[in-house]
Protein backbone atom coordinates (compact mmCIF):
# COMPACT_ATOMS: atom_id res chain seq x y z
CA UNK A 1 0.00 0.00 0.00
CA UNK A 2 1.26 3.31 -1.03
CA UNK A 3 -0.26 6.09 0.73
CA UNK A 4 0.32 9.35 -1.21
CA UNK A 5 0.75 12.31 1.36
CA UNK A 6 -0.16 15.93 0.34
CA UNK A 7 3.62 17.51 -0.16
CA UNK A 8 3.21 20.08 3.04
CA UNK A 9 2.52 16.92 5.12
CA UNK A 10 5.07 15.08 3.64
CA UNK A 11 7.54 18.15 4.64
CA UNK A 12 6.22 18.11 7.96
CA UNK A 13 7.03 14.62 8.69
CA UNK A 14 10.19 14.20 7.02
CA UNK A 15 11.27 17.30 9.46
CA UNK A 16 11.33 14.91 12.30
CA UNK A 17 11.37 11.69 11.13
CA UNK A 18 14.52 12.24 9.03
CA UNK A 19 14.82 9.48 6.67
CA UNK A 20 12.57 7.29 8.68
CA UNK A 21 9.76 8.91 6.60
CA UNK A 22 9.16 6.51 3.67
CA UNK A 23 9.18 3.70 6.44
CA UNK A 24 6.60 5.56 8.66
CA UNK A 25 4.23 5.97 5.83
CA UNK A 26 4.64 2.16 4.91
CA UNK A 27 3.84 0.95 8.20
CA UNK A 28 0.77 3.46 8.80
CA UNK A 29 -1.87 0.37 8.08
CA UNK A 30 -1.74 -2.01 11.00
CA UNK A 31 -2.33 -5.77 9.85
CA UNK A 32 -4.03 -6.68 12.11
CA UNK A 33 -7.41 -6.28 14.58
CA UNK A 34 -6.86 -5.25 17.59
CA UNK A 35 -9.99 -5.78 20.77
CA UNK A 36 -9.89 -5.07 24.43
CA UNK A 37 -11.93 -7.58 26.70
CA UNK A 38 -14.85 -6.31 28.92
CA UNK A 39 -14.27 -7.02 32.27
CA UNK A 40 -17.32 -5.99 33.37
CA UNK A 41 -18.50 -8.87 31.86
CA UNK A 42 -15.98 -11.86 31.64
CA UNK A 43 -12.62 -12.47 33.06
CA UNK A 44 -11.18 -14.35 30.07
CA UNK A 45 -10.90 -13.78 26.40
CA UNK A 46 -11.71 -17.72 26.23
CA UNK A 47 -15.18 -17.37 27.37
CA UNK A 48 -15.90 -15.95 23.78
CA UNK A 49 -17.04 -18.63 21.32
CA UNK A 50 -16.57 -16.75 18.46
CA UNK A 51 -12.43 -16.47 19.36
CA UNK A 52 -12.21 -20.48 19.82
CA UNK A 53 -11.22 -20.86 15.80
CA UNK A 54 -8.82 -17.26 15.89
CA UNK A 55 -5.31 -17.03 16.59
CA UNK A 56 -4.72 -14.24 18.90
CA UNK A 57 -1.78 -13.16 21.10
CA UNK A 58 -2.18 -11.06 24.04
CA UNK A 59 -0.92 -7.50 24.08
CA UNK A 60 1.64 -6.88 26.63
CA UNK A 61 1.53 -3.13 27.36
CA UNK A 62 -2.40 -3.23 27.77
CA UNK A 63 -4.56 -4.93 30.03
CA UNK A 64 -6.73 -7.27 28.52
CA UNK A 65 -5.93 -6.52 25.18
CA UNK A 66 -5.46 -9.13 22.17
CA UNK A 67 -4.21 -8.76 18.57
CA UNK A 68 -6.45 -11.18 16.31
CA UNK A 69 -3.95 -12.51 14.39
CA UNK A 70 -6.18 -14.49 11.57
CA UNK A 71 -7.65 -12.60 8.91
CA UNK A 72 -11.36 -12.42 9.70
CA UNK A 73 -14.56 -10.45 8.47
CA UNK A 74 -17.84 -9.13 10.24
CA UNK A 75 -16.18 -9.18 13.64
CA UNK A 76 -18.45 -6.28 14.25
CA UNK A 77 -21.58 -8.48 14.18
CA UNK A 78 -20.12 -11.22 16.41
CA UNK A 79 -23.10 -11.84 19.42
CA UNK A 80 -20.34 -11.48 22.09
CA UNK A 81 -19.22 -7.93 20.26
CA UNK A 82 -22.99 -6.86 20.19
CA UNK A 83 -23.41 -7.86 23.66
CA UNK A 84 -20.32 -6.35 25.19
CA UNK A 85 -18.14 -8.76 26.33
CA UNK A 86 -15.44 -7.16 23.74
CA UNK A 87 -14.67 -4.19 21.99
CA UNK A 88 -13.11 -3.57 19.07
CA UNK A 89 -10.18 -1.33 19.41
CA UNK A 90 -6.99 0.75 17.79
CA UNK A 91 -4.64 -0.27 20.46
CA UNK A 92 -2.84 3.21 20.68
CA UNK A 93 -5.92 4.55 21.30
CA UNK A 94 -6.27 2.69 24.47
CA UNK A 95 -2.47 4.16 25.83
CA UNK A 96 -4.15 7.90 27.42
CA UNK A 97 -6.24 5.76 29.82
CA UNK A 98 -3.60 3.73 30.78
CA UNK A 99 -1.26 6.56 31.23
CA UNK A 100 -4.59 8.36 33.32
CA UNK A 101 -4.60 5.31 35.88
CA UNK A 102 -7.71 5.55 37.20
CA UNK A 103 -8.40 4.50 40.52
CA UNK A 104 -11.58 2.67 42.33
CA UNK A 105 -11.83 6.28 44.78
CA UNK A 106 -11.12 8.69 41.23
CA UNK A 107 -13.89 11.52 40.25
CA UNK A 108 -12.40 11.90 36.72
CA UNK A 109 -13.58 14.10 33.89
CA UNK A 110 -13.18 12.97 30.11
CA UNK A 111 -14.14 16.21 28.38
CA UNK A 112 -14.59 14.65 24.47
CA UNK A 113 -15.53 11.47 25.13
CA UNK A 114 -17.63 10.28 21.94
CA UNK A 115 -18.13 7.44 21.09
CA UNK A 116 -17.03 6.47 24.38
CA UNK A 117 -14.16 3.34 23.69
CA UNK A 118 -11.80 5.50 26.29
CA UNK A 119 -14.73 6.06 28.97
CA UNK A 120 -15.96 2.41 28.96
CA UNK A 121 -11.92 1.39 29.34
CA UNK A 122 -11.45 3.73 32.51
CA UNK A 123 -14.90 2.33 33.95
CA UNK A 124 -13.29 -1.15 33.66
CA UNK A 125 -10.46 -0.07 35.54
CA UNK A 126 -12.44 1.44 37.97
CA UNK A 127 -14.61 -1.66 38.22
CA UNK A 128 -17.80 0.69 37.89
CA UNK A 129 -16.88 2.36 41.05
CA UNK A 130 -15.85 6.04 41.92
CA UNK A 131 -17.36 8.72 39.63
CA UNK A 132 -16.88 9.18 35.64
CA UNK A 133 -18.41 12.83 33.83
CA UNK A 134 -18.07 11.93 30.44
CA UNK A 135 -18.52 15.26 28.16
CA UNK A 136 -19.09 15.92 24.72
CA UNK A 137 -20.16 18.40 22.65
CA UNK A 138 -21.94 16.62 19.99
CA UNK A 139 -25.39 15.74 20.70
CA UNK A 140 -25.36 12.61 17.96
CA UNK A 141 -21.86 11.64 19.23
CA UNK A 142 -23.34 11.50 22.64
CA UNK A 143 -26.00 9.03 21.81
CA UNK A 144 -23.67 6.69 20.47
CA UNK A 145 -21.34 7.36 23.55
CA UNK A 146 -24.38 6.67 26.12
CA UNK A 147 -25.38 3.47 24.00
CA UNK A 148 -21.61 2.37 23.92
CA UNK A 149 -21.86 2.68 27.86
CA UNK A 150 -25.07 0.78 27.97
CA UNK A 151 -23.33 -2.06 25.76
CA UNK A 152 -20.56 -2.12 27.80
CA UNK A 153 -22.41 -1.88 31.39
CA UNK A 154 -21.01 1.09 32.59
CA UNK A 155 -22.74 2.58 35.25
CA UNK A 156 -20.68 4.82 37.16
CA UNK A 157 -20.88 7.52 34.35
CA UNK A 158 -22.96 10.88 33.77
CA UNK A 159 -22.84 11.94 30.42
CA UNK A 160 -23.12 15.68 29.34
CA UNK A 161 -23.44 17.27 26.26
CA UNK A 162 -21.80 20.61 26.29
CA UNK A 163 -19.27 22.54 24.90
CA UNK A 164 -16.14 21.72 27.36
CA UNK A 165 -14.93 25.35 27.43
CA UNK A 166 -18.27 26.07 29.24
CA UNK A 167 -17.97 23.05 31.69
CA UNK A 168 -19.19 24.65 35.22
CA UNK A 169 -18.76 22.44 38.13
CA UNK A 170 -18.71 22.70 41.90
CA UNK A 171 -16.32 20.69 42.60
CA UNK A 172 -12.59 19.52 41.14
CA UNK A 173 -11.87 16.06 39.58
CA UNK A 174 -9.16 14.83 40.61
CA UNK A 175 -8.27 13.25 36.95
CA UNK A 176 -8.88 15.07 33.53
CA UNK A 177 -8.66 13.09 30.24
CA UNK A 178 -8.39 15.36 27.23
CA UNK A 179 -8.66 13.21 24.41
CA UNK A 180 -8.69 16.67 22.01
CA UNK A 181 -10.64 17.21 18.66
CA UNK A 182 -7.73 16.71 16.28
CA UNK A 183 -6.64 17.15 12.54
CA UNK A 184 -7.00 12.66 12.91
CA UNK A 185 -3.56 12.89 10.69
CA UNK A 186 -3.25 8.92 12.16
CA UNK A 187 -6.60 8.07 11.37
CA UNK A 188 -6.62 9.23 7.93
CA UNK A 189 -3.29 7.63 7.49
CA UNK A 190 -4.61 4.33 9.22
CA UNK A 191 -7.99 4.13 6.14
CA UNK A 192 -5.39 5.61 3.76
CA UNK A 193 -8.32 7.61 2.67
CA UNK A 194 -8.98 11.34 3.42
CA UNK A 195 -5.33 12.59 3.87
CA UNK A 196 -5.86 14.79 0.69
CA UNK A 197 -8.26 16.93 2.65
CA UNK A 198 -5.29 17.58 5.10
CA UNK A 199 -4.17 21.58 5.54
CA UNK A 200 -2.35 23.56 7.41
CA UNK A 201 -5.30 25.70 8.66
CA UNK A 202 -6.78 22.83 9.56
CA UNK A 203 -3.97 21.94 12.06
CA UNK A 204 -4.08 25.65 13.50
CA UNK A 205 -7.31 26.07 13.61
CA UNK A 206 -7.59 22.65 15.94
CA UNK A 207 -4.40 24.41 17.87
CA UNK A 208 -6.16 27.05 18.83
CA UNK A 209 -9.02 25.21 20.11
CA UNK A 210 -7.09 22.75 22.15
CA UNK A 211 -5.18 25.58 23.81
CA UNK A 212 -8.25 26.73 25.11
CA UNK A 213 -9.22 22.96 26.16
CA UNK A 214 -6.35 22.10 27.88
CA UNK A 215 -6.85 25.33 30.13
CA UNK A 216 -10.25 24.79 30.85
CA UNK A 217 -9.27 21.21 31.14
CA UNK A 218 -6.44 22.06 33.99
CA UNK A 219 -8.79 24.72 35.55
CA UNK A 220 -11.34 22.00 36.33
CA UNK A 221 -8.62 19.49 38.00
CA UNK A 222 -7.74 19.17 41.83
CA UNK A 223 -4.43 20.53 43.12
CA UNK A 224 -1.98 17.26 42.46
CA UNK A 225 -4.50 16.14 40.09
CA UNK A 226 -3.85 14.52 36.82
CA UNK A 227 -4.59 15.59 33.06
CA UNK A 228 -3.98 13.23 30.15
CA UNK A 229 -3.72 14.71 26.76
CA UNK A 230 -3.58 12.93 23.60
CA UNK A 231 -4.52 13.32 20.22
CA UNK A 232 -3.93 10.68 16.90
CA UNK A 233 -2.18 13.18 15.04
CA UNK A 234 1.58 13.84 14.95
CA UNK A 235 1.45 17.57 13.73
CA UNK A 236 3.59 19.18 16.63
CA UNK A 237 1.50 22.52 16.71
CA UNK A 238 -1.50 20.46 18.10
CA UNK A 239 0.60 18.23 20.43
CA UNK A 240 4.06 19.77 22.18
CA UNK A 241 2.79 23.34 21.13
CA UNK A 242 -0.59 23.62 22.83
CA UNK A 243 1.07 21.62 25.85
CA UNK A 244 4.01 24.24 25.80
CA UNK A 245 1.62 26.62 26.09
CA UNK A 246 -0.17 25.06 29.55
CA UNK A 247 3.31 25.19 30.95
CA UNK A 248 3.55 28.63 30.16
CA UNK A 249 0.17 29.79 31.30
CA UNK A 250 -0.34 27.63 33.75
CA UNK A 251 1.98 25.42 37.22
CA UNK A 252 1.98 22.03 35.26
CA UNK A 253 4.53 19.47 34.96
CA UNK A 254 5.06 16.81 32.78
CA UNK A 255 5.58 13.53 34.08
CA UNK A 256 7.10 10.07 32.99
CA UNK A 257 5.30 8.25 30.93
CA UNK A 258 5.57 4.06 31.93
CA UNK A 259 4.87 1.95 28.88
CA UNK A 260 6.45 -1.02 27.81
CA UNK A 261 6.65 -0.01 24.22
CA UNK A 262 9.21 1.47 21.88
CA UNK A 263 7.96 5.14 21.80
CA UNK A 264 9.30 8.29 20.97
CA UNK A 265 10.23 11.36 23.20
CA UNK A 266 8.14 14.33 22.69
CA UNK A 267 9.95 17.06 20.98
CA UNK A 268 11.66 19.69 22.41
CA UNK A 269 11.93 22.24 19.45
CA UNK A 270 9.87 22.27 15.72
CA UNK A 271 10.08 24.70 12.99
CA UNK A 272 12.68 27.16 14.62
CA UNK A 273 10.65 27.27 17.59
CA UNK A 274 11.56 25.65 21.50
CA UNK A 275 9.48 24.21 23.55
CA UNK A 276 10.02 22.87 27.31
CA UNK A 277 12.18 20.57 27.44
CA UNK A 278 9.69 18.31 30.12
CA UNK A 279 8.58 18.01 26.47
CA UNK A 280 10.48 14.81 26.00
CA UNK A 281 8.46 13.26 28.47
CA UNK A 282 5.81 12.95 26.37
CA UNK A 283 5.10 10.32 23.50
CA UNK A 284 5.03 9.98 20.12
CA UNK A 285 3.78 6.54 18.81
CA UNK A 286 5.05 5.82 15.38
CA UNK A 287 4.34 3.26 13.52
CA UNK A 288 7.65 2.17 11.88
CA UNK A 289 8.66 1.63 15.58
CA UNK A 290 5.77 0.25 17.35
CA UNK A 291 3.51 -1.45 14.67
CA UNK A 292 0.61 0.46 16.23
CA UNK A 293 -1.47 3.43 15.01
CA UNK A 294 -0.05 7.39 15.48
CA UNK A 295 -0.76 9.18 18.63
CA UNK A 296 0.77 11.49 20.83
CA UNK A 297 0.44 11.36 24.63
CA UNK A 298 1.51 13.55 27.44
CA UNK A 299 0.78 13.43 31.29
CA UNK A 300 0.53 16.27 33.36
CA UNK A 301 0.26 17.15 37.37
CA UNK A 302 -1.05 20.69 38.82
CA UNK A 303 1.34 21.32 41.20
CA UNK B 1 -32.42 18.83 24.49
CA UNK B 2 -31.68 18.02 28.22
CA UNK B 3 -33.32 16.14 30.87
CA UNK B 4 -33.57 16.66 34.47
CA UNK B 5 -32.77 13.47 36.35
CA UNK B 6 -34.11 13.04 39.92
CA UNK B 7 -33.79 11.16 42.72
CA UNK B 8 -37.49 9.33 43.75
CA UNK B 9 -38.99 7.19 45.88
CA UNK B 10 -37.20 3.59 45.16
CA UNK B 11 -39.17 1.33 47.47
CA UNK B 12 -41.27 -0.14 44.47
CA UNK B 13 -38.65 -0.28 41.91
CA UNK B 14 -36.14 -2.65 44.66
CA UNK B 15 -39.65 -4.75 45.57
CA UNK B 16 -40.42 -5.47 41.83
CA UNK B 17 -36.35 -6.27 41.55
CA UNK B 18 -36.75 -8.51 44.55
CA UNK B 19 -39.86 -10.09 44.57
CA UNK B 20 -39.79 -10.75 40.03
CA UNK B 21 -36.09 -11.94 39.81
CA UNK B 22 -34.84 -12.86 43.15
CA UNK B 23 -32.11 -9.85 43.76
CA UNK B 24 -30.67 -9.53 47.23
CA UNK B 25 -31.45 -6.22 49.41
CA UNK B 26 -27.53 -6.02 49.81
CA UNK B 27 -26.41 -6.18 46.02
CA UNK B 28 -29.13 -3.79 44.75
CA UNK B 29 -27.81 -1.34 47.63
CA UNK B 30 -24.56 -0.45 45.55
CA UNK B 31 -26.87 1.72 43.03
CA UNK B 32 -28.46 5.22 43.44
CA UNK B 33 -31.96 4.69 41.72
CA UNK B 34 -32.54 7.61 39.22
CA UNK B 35 -35.71 8.89 37.35
CA UNK B 36 -36.28 10.68 34.21
CA UNK B 37 -39.82 11.02 32.45
CA UNK B 38 -41.31 7.19 32.33
CA UNK B 39 -37.48 5.69 32.80
CA UNK B 40 -35.59 4.02 35.67
CA UNK B 41 -31.88 4.41 35.86
CA UNK B 42 -29.26 2.98 37.68
CA UNK B 43 -25.94 4.42 38.86
CA UNK B 44 -22.85 3.57 41.46
CA UNK B 45 -23.67 5.08 44.65
CA UNK B 46 -19.94 5.66 45.96
CA UNK B 47 -20.10 9.46 45.09
CA UNK B 48 -23.72 10.33 46.15
CA UNK B 49 -22.92 13.57 46.81
CA UNK B 50 -21.15 14.63 43.88
CA UNK B 51 -23.75 12.49 41.89
CA UNK B 52 -26.23 14.74 43.29
CA UNK B 53 -24.69 18.50 42.77
CA UNK B 54 -24.02 17.04 39.07
CA UNK B 55 -27.79 16.41 38.53
CA UNK B 56 -28.85 19.86 39.79
CA UNK B 57 -27.83 20.61 36.55
CA UNK B 58 -29.01 19.39 32.75
CA UNK B 59 -27.18 16.27 31.71
CA UNK B 60 -27.76 13.87 29.52
CA UNK B 61 -27.23 10.70 30.76
CA UNK B 62 -27.03 9.13 34.24
CA UNK B 63 -25.73 5.64 34.86
CA UNK B 64 -27.28 2.99 33.15
CA UNK B 65 -30.97 2.52 32.34
CA UNK B 66 -32.73 -0.82 33.55
CA UNK B 67 -36.45 0.17 33.17
CA UNK B 68 -37.68 1.89 29.98
CA UNK B 69 -41.69 1.97 31.40
CA UNK B 70 -41.18 2.10 35.52
CA UNK B 71 -45.39 2.00 35.60
CA UNK B 72 -44.90 -1.04 33.66
CA UNK B 73 -41.90 -2.12 34.70
CA UNK B 74 -41.00 -2.95 31.42
CA UNK B 75 -36.82 -3.70 31.29
CA UNK B 76 -34.07 -2.49 29.12
CA UNK B 77 -32.39 -5.50 27.68
CA UNK B 78 -28.59 -3.06 27.79
CA UNK B 79 -29.12 -2.21 30.83
CA UNK B 80 -30.64 -5.41 32.86
CA UNK B 81 -27.20 -7.00 30.96
CA UNK B 82 -25.42 -4.90 33.26
CA UNK B 83 -26.36 -7.21 36.20
CA UNK B 84 -24.82 -9.97 37.79
CA UNK B 85 -26.63 -13.24 36.68
CA UNK B 86 -26.30 -14.48 39.68
CA UNK B 87 -28.93 -12.19 41.54
CA UNK B 88 -31.67 -13.82 39.04
CA UNK B 89 -33.18 -16.59 40.96
CA UNK B 90 -36.46 -16.68 39.00
CA UNK B 91 -38.34 -15.54 36.02
CA UNK B 92 -35.57 -16.33 33.86
CA UNK B 93 -34.38 -19.26 31.17
CA UNK B 94 -30.78 -19.68 29.82
CA UNK B 95 -30.05 -19.83 26.42
CA UNK B 96 -27.55 -21.70 24.09
CA UNK B 97 -24.79 -19.60 21.79
CA UNK B 98 -27.57 -20.45 19.13
CA UNK B 99 -30.62 -18.92 20.92
CA UNK B 100 -28.50 -16.07 21.44
CA UNK B 101 -27.52 -15.33 18.12
CA UNK B 102 -31.31 -15.39 17.48
CA UNK B 103 -32.32 -13.04 20.14
CA UNK B 104 -30.30 -10.30 18.78
CA UNK B 105 -32.09 -10.42 15.79
CA UNK B 106 -35.29 -10.14 17.57
CA UNK B 107 -36.52 -13.91 16.72
CA UNK B 108 -39.11 -15.10 18.85
CA UNK B 109 -38.22 -18.70 20.47
CA UNK B 110 -39.89 -20.95 22.57
CA UNK B 111 -39.76 -22.41 26.09
CA UNK B 112 -38.55 -26.28 24.86
CA UNK B 113 -35.69 -24.56 22.71
CA UNK B 114 -34.31 -22.58 25.82
CA UNK B 115 -31.85 -24.86 27.95
CA UNK B 116 -32.66 -24.58 31.22
CA UNK B 117 -35.55 -22.18 33.08
CA UNK B 118 -37.29 -20.66 36.26
CA UNK B 119 -40.40 -19.52 35.92
CA UNK B 120 -42.84 -18.20 38.07
CA UNK B 121 -45.35 -16.34 35.53
CA UNK B 122 -45.83 -14.52 32.11
CA UNK B 123 -44.10 -11.49 31.57
CA UNK B 124 -40.85 -10.06 31.71
CA UNK B 125 -38.14 -12.63 31.54
CA UNK B 126 -33.98 -12.52 32.18
CA UNK B 127 -32.23 -14.21 28.85
CA UNK B 128 -28.78 -15.53 30.70
CA UNK B 129 -26.31 -17.21 28.63
CA UNK B 130 -22.94 -18.66 29.80
CA UNK B 131 -23.67 -17.44 32.99
CA UNK B 132 -23.89 -13.84 32.04
CA UNK B 133 -27.55 -11.43 31.45
CA UNK B 134 -27.87 -11.12 27.71
CA UNK B 135 -31.25 -9.24 27.95
CA UNK B 136 -34.66 -9.53 28.35
CA UNK B 137 -37.72 -11.32 26.77
CA UNK B 138 -41.70 -10.71 27.20
CA UNK B 139 -42.82 -14.24 27.80
CA UNK B 140 -46.55 -14.57 26.83
CA UNK B 141 -47.44 -17.41 24.02
CA UNK B 142 -43.86 -17.75 23.31
CA UNK B 143 -40.67 -15.44 24.41
CA UNK B 144 -40.15 -12.47 22.36
CA UNK B 145 -36.72 -10.76 22.70
CA UNK B 146 -37.30 -7.60 24.23
CA UNK B 147 -34.50 -5.05 22.24
CA UNK B 148 -34.60 -1.64 20.86
CA UNK B 149 -31.89 -2.59 18.49
CA UNK B 150 -32.03 -5.80 16.69
CA UNK B 151 -29.00 -6.61 14.38
CA UNK B 152 -29.70 -8.78 11.61
CA UNK B 153 -26.13 -9.57 10.78
CA UNK B 154 -25.89 -11.45 14.16
CA UNK B 155 -23.81 -14.46 14.26
C1 LIG C 1 -10.94 12.22 19.25
S1 LIG C 1 -12.65 12.33 19.46
C2 LIG C 1 -12.87 11.58 21.04
C3 LIG C 1 -12.79 10.08 21.04
C4 LIG C 1 -13.16 9.50 22.39
N1 LIG C 1 -12.31 10.02 23.43
C5 LIG C 1 -13.09 7.98 22.39
O1 LIG C 1 -12.05 7.44 22.78
O2 LIG C 1 -14.06 7.29 22.01
C6 LIG C 1 -12.87 14.03 19.80
C7 LIG C 1 -14.26 14.42 20.26
O3 LIG C 1 -14.21 15.80 20.63
C8 LIG C 1 -15.52 16.32 20.49
N2 LIG C 1 -15.41 17.78 20.59
C9 LIG C 1 -15.01 18.68 19.65
N3 LIG C 1 -15.03 19.93 20.15
C10 LIG C 1 -15.43 19.84 21.44
C11 LIG C 1 -15.67 20.79 22.49
N4 LIG C 1 -15.45 22.09 22.30
N5 LIG C 1 -16.11 20.33 23.67
C12 LIG C 1 -16.32 19.01 23.87
N6 LIG C 1 -16.12 18.07 22.93
C13 LIG C 1 -15.68 18.48 21.72
C14 LIG C 1 -15.96 15.73 19.16
O4 LIG C 1 -17.37 15.75 19.04
C15 LIG C 1 -15.37 14.32 19.21
O5 LIG C 1 -16.33 13.41 19.65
Amino acid sequence: MTIELPQKLFEKYSSFLGKDVDLFINHCKTPYKAIRINTLKIKDIKEIECFKDMNYEKVIFLDNCYKITSNVVGLGNCAEQLLGFFQMQELSSMLPVHVLDPKKEDIILDMSAAPGNKTSFISEIMKNQGLIVANDIDANRSKKLIYTLKKNGVYNTVVTCNDALKLNFDFLFDKVLLDAPCSSEGFFLKKNKGIHTWSQKIVLKKAILQKKLIKKGFDLLKPNGVLVYSTCTLSPEENEEVIDFLLKNDSAVVEDIDVRLNVSSGLTSYNNKKYDASLKKAIRIYPHKTNLECFFVCKLRKK
Amino acid sequence: MMFMFKFLENKKIINHLVSRYGFSKEYLDQFLFLFKHKSVFVISKDKEEVIKKILNKAVFNAGIEIFADKKHFVPSSLGFSAFCAKEIKYNFVVLNRDLVVDFLKGKPFSLEQVVNRNILSKGYIVCIYDNKIVGTCLYEDQLTPNIAFTNKKAK
